[in-house]
C-alpha cells in the first residue's frame, strides 16, 4: 500500500455494523468520514491516518444461530486511476454469549436462580 | 329473577370474574345464535320478496317487508356488538380498568416508552408501552390477538347459511305450489294423468341444500370455537417491578388470572427468538428460530373462585451475557413472555407479551429507573467471570 | 473491544445470493455458449426453471459476461402486484438517456397476463429501437420469448457448488440436503447453513 500513496486521491473510513446469517444483509453506519488531498486532517496520505469515534451501546456483536451482528471499520481507498481498494477490520463490541452456550442457563435448577435473585415468596393467593 | 334480568341488561351475567365455563360457552353461543338468526331472517326476507315479487316491481312492497328487514338488521347488529364486546371485555378486565383509574397520575411515566431511543440504535421502539400496575410498578400489555381466523369463519358461516336459506325457500315454495295445485286438481276431479302438468320439485336445489346445511353447521361450530378461544377463561395480567428489562438483571413478576374455572395448568416462560427474512428468488421467506427458553413459573390445579383473582409472584433473571432486543430491516431478535393456561373442556390458551430487553448497565448509562426493587439487584451474575453468569 | 478473526458461515445469505456464487453448467457447456445464444436472439430471451434452481444466478452471470456490450446493467425483481425492486448491477459514472441498458427481469410469472403483455410490448419496443437487452427468468415458458436456458440442478453440480463454498463438507450430508429439497438448491444451502453452525459449535 505504501508504494501507492502518491496515487491516492481520497480515503473513506466508516464504522459500521452489519448482519449476516440466513436473513438479508442489513448495514448500519455509525461513523463516516471522507478525506482527500485538500482535507485539513489528511495533510499527506504518507502518514498514518487516525480516526476516533464514541461507539454506541447497541447493537452488540452477536453470534446467533441464524443472525450474526458484526462491527467493523471499513476503509475505502480511491486511487487516481479510478481503482478502489476496500478493507474491513472487524472488532467486537460488548460481550454477548452465543445462544447455544446460553441454553445452559435454561437447564439450571430454579433454586439456583432464587439464590441469585434473593428469595421471593411465590405462593399463590386469591385476592 | 329481577336481579338476573338486571345483570343481563348490564351485560354482567356471563362476564367478569363470576364467569363459569359453561357461561362462556352459553354467552358465545347465544351471541352467535342472535347474529345468525338476523342473517337468516334478512336473507329469507329478501328471497321471499323476490319469489313473491309483484308484477310491477322486483320486490314486494309494504310495511311487513320493511319491518322484517329492520328486525333482521337489528339482530345482526346486536349479535355483532355482543361478539365484539365479548372480545373487548376479555382484553380489558375490571381489575385493569380499576388500576388505570386509580393510578392515572402515573401515566406520564409510561409516555417515555413511546419516545424514540436515540441512545440505543437498532433497539426497537415500544409498540405496546406498559400501563401502571396494581401491585407492581408496570403491567405488561399482551400482543394483539389474531382475529383473522374468527373473521374468516364468520364470513364462511354467513355465506353458507345464506345459501342454505335461499335453497330451502326455493324448495318450500315449489312444494307449496305443487300441493296447492294438487288440492285444486282433486277438488275439480282431475284424473291422475293431469298430475304430470303440476310444477316440478327443484330436486337439484333440494339435494344441494343438504351438504350446504352440513357445511354451514360445521362453519358455525368453528366460529363458536374460535370465539371461545379468544374470549375463554378470563384475562391474564402480568406485572413487573421494572421495565424495560436489562440483561443480567433480576425482576419481580406478578401474574393474575381471573375466571371461574379449574385450571389444569398455568405456565409462564421467557423465550428469545431470532427472526430472519430473506429473498428466495422473487419470494420472501421468514425463518423464526427459538434460541432460548426458560420456564419461570408453573402451577397445576388452580381453582379460580368467584370474585377472587389468582395472584402469585415469582422472580426472573434475564441471563447475563444474553443478547438484547434488536431490529433491522431483515433481522429481528425478540424476547417474549408466554403464558399458557389449560382448563378442562377448553381450548388451550396462549398469551404472548413481547418485551424489550436492553443491553447490560456496564455499557448503557440509561434513565436509571430500570430497577424498582434494590434488593433484587444484588445478583452476582453481572460481576461473575463466567460470561453466562453462573 | 478487541480485534478478532471473523468466521463467516459460507452458506449465509450474503455468500450464496445470486451474483455471489458461480453458476455451474452441465458438462461441455460454458457461459460463452449461453452468451452467444443470447446475442443471436438479439438480446431478448428467457431462462426457465423451478424455484431455487439458479435462474437469477445464471441471469446475472450472463449479464456480467456481456458487460462490455452494454453501458449499464439493471436487475429488476418483480414481487407480484405492482411492486418491484430495482438494483443496478453496473452503472456508468455519468449515465445518459441514450445508454444501452441490459435488463435482468426476475420473476416474470409474478405478473398478471395483462401486465405481462403490456410490459413485454414496451420492452420489445425498447429492444428493437434502442438496442436494450432483456433477459427474463420465469418458472413457466412464455411463447413470445425464445428460451435461453432451462435450469435443472443435479446432485453432481450441487456437490461441486458446495465444495467450492466449504471444501470439507462431507459428501453424504451434501447429498442428503440436496435430495431433501431437490430441485430447490437455495433451500438445500439453507439446510447446510444449519449443519455448518452445529459443526462450528461442536468444534469450539
Amino acid at each position: 500500500m505504501s508504494n501507492d500513496t502518491d496515487q491516492i486521491s481520497a480515503i473513506e473510513a466508516s464504522v459500521i455494523w452489519k448482519t449476516e446469517g440466513k436473513g438479508g444483509e442489513d448495514i448500519g453506519v455509525h461513523f463516516f468520514e471522507r478525506r482527500n488531498q485538500k482535507s485539513p486532517a489528511s495533510q499527506t496520505f504518507q502518514e498514518p491516518q487516525k480516526l476516533s469515534t464514541l461507539l454506541p451501546v447497541s447493537p452488540l456483536t452477536y453470534d446467533g444461530e441464524i443472525i450474526k451482528i458484526r462491527w467493523c471499520v471499513r476503509v475505502r481507498i480511491f486511487l487516481e486511476g479510478g481503482v478502489q481498494i476496500t478493507e474491513d477490520c472487524h472488532f467486537q463490541l460488548g460481550k454477548v454469549v452465543c445462544p447455544k452456550e446460553l441454553k445452559r442457563f435454561s437447564d439450571l435448577d430454579e433454586s439456583e436462580i432464587e439464590k441469585e435473585c434473593g428469595g421471593v415468596d411465590s405462593s399463590g393467593t386469591l385476592d | 329473577m329481577l336481579r338476573r334480568i338486571n345483570l343481563f341488561l348490564r351485560g354482567r351475567l356471563f362476564s367478569g370474574s363470576n364467569r363459569r365455563w359453561w357461561a362462556g360457552v352459553a354467552e358465545a353461543s347465544f351471541a352467535g345464535f342472535i347474529f345468525f338468526l338476523g342473517v337468516i331472517l334478512f336473507v329469507a326476507s329478501l328471497t321471499v320478496a323476490v319469489i313473491y315479487g309483484s308484477p310491477n316491481g322486483f320486490f314486494v312492497s309494504g310495511y311487513q317487508l320493511i319491518l322484517q328487514i329492520v328486525l333482521a338488521l337489528s339482530l345482526v347488529c346486536l349479535g355483532t356488538y355482543w361478539i365484539a364486546r365479548l372480545i373487548w371485555d376479555f382484553g380489558v378486565s375490571a381489575d385493569r380498568r380499576g388500576a388505570l383509574a386509580t393510578r392515572a397520575s402515573e401515566l406520564e411515566l409510561v409516555q417515555d416508552f413511546r419516545k424514540p431511543r436515540t441512545k440505543l440504535p437498532a433497539i426497537p421502539a415500544e409498540r405496546l408501552p406498559p400501563r401502571p400496575g396494581r401491585k407492581l410498578k408496570f403491567r405488561l400489555q399482551p400482543s394483539p390477538r389474531n382475529v383473522w381466523g374468527l373473521l374468516t369463519s364468520a364470513a364462511f358461516s354467513i355465506v353458507l347459511t345464506s345459501t342454505f336459506t335461499i335453497l330451502l325457500i326455493i324448495v318450500i315454495n315449489a312444494l307449496q305450489n305443487r300441493t296447492s295445485q294438487w288440492e285444486t286438481g282433486i277438488q275439480q276431479s282431475i284424473g291422475p294423468s293431469r298430475l304430470s302438468s303440476l310444477p316440478d320439485v327443484p330436486w337439484i336445489a333440494a339435494v344441494l341444500s343438504l351438504p350446504i346445511l352440513a357445511a354451514a353447521f360445521w362453519s358455525i361450530y368453528l366460529f363458536i370455537r374460535q370465539l371461545l378461544k379468544l374470549t375463554g377463561i378470563g384475562p391474564t395480567g402480568l406485572e413487573v417491578s421494572a421495565y424495560p428489562f436489562q440483561v443480567g438483571e433480576c425482576y419481580r413478576f406478578g401474574i393474575s388470572q381471573t375466571g371461574r374455572v379449574r385450571l389444569k395448568l398455568l405456565d409462564v416462560s421467557l423465550v428469545c427468538h431470532e427472526i430472519a427474512t430473506y429473498d428466495e428468488g422473487t419470494d420472501i421467506r421468514t425463518e423464526n428460530r427459538e434460541v432460548f427458553s426458560k420456564r419461570l413459573f408453573r402451577r397445576r390445579g388452580i381453582m379460580l373462585r368467584r370474585g377472587q383473582a389468582f395472584y402469585s409472584e415469582f422472580q426472573m433473571q434475564i441471563p447475563a451475557g444474553a443478547m438484547h432486543s434488536f431490529k433491522s430491516s431483515n433481522n429481528r431478535i425478540q424476547w417474549k413472555i408466554i403464558v399458557v393456561a389449560q382448563a378442562k373442556n377448553w381450548p388451550r390458551l396462549n398469551r404472548n407479551f413481547t418485551v424489550l430487553v436492553h443491553p447490560a448497565d456496564e455499557t448503557y448509562q440509561g434513565t436509571g429507573n430500570h430497577v424498582a426493587n434494590p434488593s433484587l439487584k444484588s445478583g452476582p451474575s453481572r460481576n461473575s467471570t463466567n460470561p453466562v453468569g453462573f | 473491544m478487541s480485534l478478532n478473526q471473523v468466521f463467516r458461515n459460507p452458506f449465509s445469505t450474503a455468500s450464496v445470493s445470486p451474483g455471489k456464487i458461480e453458476f455451474l453448467f452441465p458438462k461441455e457447456m460454458v457461459i460463452d455458449d449461453v452468451a452467444q445464444n443470447f446475442s443471436r436472439n438479439r438480446h431478448w430471451a428467457q431462462i426457465v426453471g423451478p424455484h431455487g434452481s439458479g435462474k437469477s444466478t445464471l441471469a446475472i452471470a450472463v449479464a456480467n459476461h456481456l458487460k462490455s456490450k452494454f453501458d449499464s446493467i439493471v436487475m429488476m425483481t418483480l414481487l407480484g402486484g405492482n411492486s418491484l425492486k430495482r438494483k443496478f448491477i453496473f452503472q456508468p459514472s455519468n449515465p445518459r438517456k441514450t445508454d444501452k441498458v441490459l435488463h435482468v427481469v426476475d420473476g416474470l410469472e409474478k405478473l398478471s397476463k395483462f401486465q405481462r403483455q403490456l410490459m413485454l410490448y414496451h420492452q420489445k419496443k425498447l429492444n428493437l429501437s434502442h438496442g436494450h437487452g432483456f433477459v427474463f427468468t420465469t418458472h413457466r415458458t412464455w411463447s413470445q420469448i425464445p428460451i435461453l436456458f432451462e435450469t435443472s440442478p443435479d446432485t453432481v453440480r450441487f456437490y461441486k457448488l458446495v465444495k467450492k463454498l466449504h471444501p470439507t463438507m462431507p459428501a453424504p450430508i451434501i447429498r442428503q440436503a440436496f435430495e431433501k429439497h431437490r430441485p430447490n438448491c437455495r433451500e438445500a444451502l439453507m439446510e447446510l447453513y444449519d449443519v455448518y453452525e452445529s459443526f462450528c459449535f461442536a468444534s469450539r
